[in-house]
């Protein structure tokens, strides 16, 4: 599956628990802000942008999906006020 | 600088040379359209420079451009393309972000592609940060949000009716 409608059937979702149960330790690792690239257990980074991290993700994972991540203690959250207003909806 | 027919080209933005003026386009020059339809433009949606390489290295096929009316949406964070071009471009997400939806927040997966503005003589433009949405009711392809924007001068006249975008 390549795209996900709800949390638990998102392709992604191991990376991004496995992002999550890791963040505190990663962003004292490799420094706040840092990019990296997650595909199953395989981490690469940390790099300075998040173009590098899909480049190098490209190389080494092909067009699987893989998660870049930024590292970072805050979580941003994005808005589409079409999206919160329930004008357009995501996913299938 | 190659325009369509419908836009004109706004050669009085301020503080430059002509010759070095920005890639721009002036698009719907009607007040009622504007402010009925919103700005919108024509796009292209390709996969992206990158992954392309990918597929012609591997001798794979790549997806043709899905094209459609984009909406500018300076109120998106992000950008959005329906599903349906995610499908047909065979694109598998890159990321993740939490987005505000009516009933809360959710995390949904982003792609990364490439957008172009046939006929405009603007650049093209490489989002990794693009949510894929269902579009088609609202008749557009794309919302246009400021992952994008951030890289241009948008001006919106809704007393002429045009919207000036430069790059």
């Amino acid at each position: 599956m390549k795209m996900g409608e709800k949390d638990n059937e998102l392709a992604l979702k191991n990376e991004i628990e496995l992002y999550e149960s890791n963040k505190e330790e990663w962003v004292d690792q490799y420094g706040e802000g840092k990019f990296v690239a997650i595909k199953g257990d395989a981490i690469l980074g940390p790099y300075d942008s998040q173009e590098k991290a899909y480049e190098e993700g490209l190389n080494k994972f092909g067009l699987e999906p893989f998660l870049v991540q930024r590292v970072s203690k805050e979580e941003r959250v994005n808005h589409l006020p079409a999206l919160e207003l329930g004008i357009i909806h995501a996913g299938k | 600088m190659p325009v369509n027919s419908d836009f004109k080209v706004n050669i009085g933005y301020p503080g430059t040379n002509k010759e070095d003026q920005p890639d721009q386009v002036v698009v719907k020059p009607d007040p009622d359209a504007l402010a009925k339809d919103g700005s919108t433009l024509e796009v292209e949606v390709h996969v992206t420079d990158r992954h392309a390489k990918i597929l012609e290295d591997n001798d794979k096929n790549i997806p043709s451009p899905q094209s459609g009316k984009g909406l500018i949406d300076t109120g998106a964070s992000i950008s959005a393309i329906d599903v349906n071009m995610l499908q047909k471009l065979d694109i598998s997400p890159i990321g993740a972000t939490k987005v505000s939806t009516p009933s809360g927040q959710a995390t949904q997966e982003l792609y990364a592609v490439k957008f172009s503005f046939p006929g405009k003589g603007l650049p093209d433009m490489t989002s990794l940060n693009v949510l894929g949405s269902n579009l088609k009711k609202q008749d557009i392809c794309a919302l246009i949000g400021r992952d994008i924007l951030r890289h241009c001068l948008l001006v919106y006249d809704g007393t002429s009716g045009s919207i000036m975008l430069a790059v």
